[in-house]
């Protein structure tokens, strides 16, 4: 009996490796039969994509270089959506940095007003949930003037619940390099108001850019400001005895050695923008996840519909992630490429 | 008097109109402030109406709660008084200046909430606070080998069961009836219970030698961060009932799905955070402890963890704080579930109150920032008091 456990627990237990692999062996036999349970019950569920080549039929309320009609299929809605996300998401990541930037810098201002607006603007907005704040930008456009008391800023911009319109650039048309189209609204016959001419924002983007632009912002602002602080005091006072001004200082010596330290969590705040952008859904911005949302309540198929989904957010993230890191490189010390 | 004028003058030269920039832009800030300001007290003494909060504030706090069974609430309020005041002594010495910032709030809240209307609520806030003053003055040396940290901490640990408990006891409420902010503060705090302890074991797991380990545990950390929570929420409501064996099919309600996707939710973030507390451990620390002859257990429950958490406390707290923010994301999820945005929103509907939202999103960003504000508050305090450099 005593050789016998001997041999047991030496057989199992004595080197370290076979130990290892024990444990792993049981580990993977035990993840392998819930793969297995998880895949008995899914194949009951519809796993095929061929859902996907029906007709869409149903409208979508916002377009970027897309001309989707709902008798299209429904690869061609979901491409609609996507191609939405894209556009709010490059637009969202370009306007948080400029306000972020310049609220962190605002932030350490040696002006004590601005030094506490900035920090009143930091600390409510970060605190806030973000749906909460993209539901309110909503009603606050919601609430702007109908169509038919439109504001208007000079005949350049157009404001009113339907949208903001702003000129159209066109370019080598009408016989000249650059030419502008002023917006214009008109009355129809059957009084139906609408923007005719320009180019025209709609309430919906409006609504979750001014939410996203603004909550990342504060991120975006508390990391500058920490990258900032980061640096040696030495490099403003030298940038002052050297008689640049505090623009150029900030512009020739803190901003770039800054930007090392800044670009790392900022790619992360791009990222959350990116997924945050989903909420899209509670407003009606049609963006992907508004789309895949009605193709699955449409026709079902939720776990082929939320591989694709995966995958289109999860590209996007490696797609800004590869851009953030060449442009680290680029910021990079020499001796530490 | 005249010193007083000189030093006010001198202050302000200095930081508000040193150069012909600041000049520009306090004249610029002073404007924006003032308007700022003066619409915003306007809104809140003179234009908004706020019986639409005074009329809807039950729904907005308890939701379709069973009004008979709030004294379940009202004891576990009781409770968490009573602990806070027993930590917060441990905590950090009580001032009377930590009161008197949060006067303004208080003040409002009672603007909103006429006390004297609401006798019965004021009486057992009053309660509670008595509770908390209790607790606070909580005789330690009068009770023979009583170590403090020991019953708080326990104190703080059976506290989620006991709440359960009481919410449960004597034929309790199902949870299809919580809602409101109530419902927010219970997913909140499941969710950051459970997905701290499954984050935890993830990152062990990632960095664990054995392949099989480490890979699964990183495949499912990164197909969790891939989607956003709105799509995991919503692929809860439709796919887990068709996952799980058929005996839990009635019983995994909508409330525990919720619950399930937010800590297997923040478990992904808080395993990538402790992942980077983990490799900020000197190797020399496991290699002290290995040479001291501690066994892998004990090597990184008592060496590596405590270190790599202690070092991770701000980013812990910032995912806390965004998990406590992203319980409103069950109304995104289009979940027939009201929490307090949810509650918010169905006021609105009513007909009497038909664009007052000003009024409602003013009040659910309040109650939503004070916990935010105090969570990031309590996280300074403690890293003040762990002896964490932090700058400002």
């Amino acid at each position: 009996m005593i050789i016998g456990n001997f041999v047991f627990k030496d057989f199992f237990f004595k080197t370290n490796k076979r130990k290892n692999n024990t444990l792993q062996c049981i580990y993977i036999f035990f993840l392998s039969l819930l793969l297995f349970y998880l895949y008995l019950k899914a194949s009951k569920l519809e796993l095929g994509f061929d859902f996907l080549t029906n007709e869409a039929g149903f409208a979508l309320a916002n377009q970027w270089l897309t001309d989707y009609t709902p008798t299209n299929n429904r690869i061609d809605a979901y491409v609609t959506g996507v191609f939405n996300t894209i556009r709010l998401v490059f637009v969202g990541i370009f306007l948080t940095t400029f306000l972020g930037v310049i609220i962190g810098i605002a932030r350490l201002s040696s002006n004590w007003l601005v030094r506490k607006i900035a920090t009143v603007y930091v600390e409510v907005i970060r605190n806030l949930p973000l749906l909460l704040q993209i539901i309110f930008w909503w009603s606050f456009t919601l609430a702007l003037p109908t169509i038919k008391e439109y504001i208007n800023l000079f005949d350049v911009i157009l404001i009113s619940n339907r949208g903001i319109a702003l000129p159209t650039i066109l370019f080598f048309e009408n016989g000249s390099i650059i030419d502008f189209v002023r917006p214009v609204v008109t009355v129809a016959e059957n009084t139906v108001v609408q923007y005719t001419a320009g180019f025209v924002i709609s309430t919906e983007f409006l609504a979750i850019l001014l939410g996203l632009v603004i909550y990342t912002a504060s991120f975006i602002a508390e990391i500058v400001r920490g990258a900032i602080q980061a640096l040696p005091k030495g490099q403003t006072e030298a940038a002052q005895a050297l008689g640049l001004s505090t623009f150029q200082s900030l512009r020739l010596i803190i901003l770039p050695q800054a930007l090392r330290i800044i670009i790392p969590p900022v790619t992360n705040q791009y990222l959350n923008l990116t997924k945050n952008s989903s909420l899209a859904v509670v407003i009606g911005y049609s963006d992907l996840f508004l789309v895949s949302g009605i193709i699955m309540n449409k026709a079902g198929h939720a776990i082929p519909m939320f591989i694709i989904i995966i995958l289109t957010y999860q590209s996007m993230s490696f797609l800004i992630s590869l851009a953030m890191n060449y442009f680290n490189k680029k910021v990079a010390l020499v001796g530490n490429r | 008097m005249n010193n007083m004028l000189y030093q006010s003058k001198t202050w302000l030269i200095e930081n508000l109109f040193s150069s012909k920039l600041n000049i520009a832009l306090s004249t610029f800030s002073i404007i924006f402030a003032y308007y700022f300001i003066a619409s915003f007290l306007n809104f809140i003494f003179i234009s908004a109406d706020w019986k639409v909060v005074d009329v809807n504030l039950r729904l907005l706090l308890l939701g379709p709660f069973p009004k008979d069974a709030e004294w379940r609430i009202w004891v576990s309020i009781f409770w968490v008084t009573f602990m806070s005041g027993l930590s917060y002594k441990h905590l950090s010495t009580f001032h009377l200046k930590h009161l008197m910032n949060l006067s303004p709030l208080i003040l409002f809240i009672l603007f909103l909430i006429d006390p004297i209307k609401n006798i019965i609520i004021t009486l057992l806030t009053l309660i509670s606070f008595i509770l908390f003053v209790m607790g606070y003055n909580f005789p330690y040396e009068r009770i023979p080998k009583f170590s403090k940290n020991s019953f708080i901490l326990f104190g703080w640990a059976i506290t989620l069961p006991l709440i359960v408990i009481f919410l449960k006891i004597f034929g309790g409420v199902e949870t299809t009836k919580w809602g409101g902010y109530f419902l927010n503060i219970m997913l909140a705090w499941v969710g950051i219970i459970f997905g701290f302890i499954v984050g935890l074991i993830l990152a062990i797991g990632r960095a664990s030698s054995l392949p099989a380990i480490k890979y699964s545990c990183t495949f499912y950390i990164e197909v969790i961060r891939a989607a956003p929570l709105v799509a995991w929420l919503f692929f809860a409501y439709l796919v887990i009932p068709d996952l799980l064996p058929g005996f839990f099919a009635g019983k995994v309600d909508i409330a525990l799905r919720v619950m399930i996707v937010l800590s297997a939710f923040t478990a992904a973030y808080i395993a990538e955070i402790i992942r980077g507390g983990l490799q900020s451990v000197p190797i020399g620390q496991v290699e002290a402890s290995k040479a001291l002859g501690m066994n892998a257990y004990q090597t990184t429950s008592l060496i590596v963890l405590p270190q790599a958490i202690r070092a991770v406390i701000p980013a812990l707290v910032s995912q806390f704080i965004a998990l406590w923010k992203d319980t409103t994301l069950i109304l995104a999820a289009g979940l027939a579930f009201r929490e307090l945005l949810g509650s918010g929103k169905s006021a609105l509907a009513q007909f009497e109150f038909i664009g007052r939202y000003n009024e409602i999103y003013l009040f659910i960003g309040l109650m939503f920032w004070i916990v935010s504000f105090g969570m990031s508050r309590l996280s300074y305090n403690f890293e003040k008091d762990l002896g964490l450099n932090r700058e400002d």
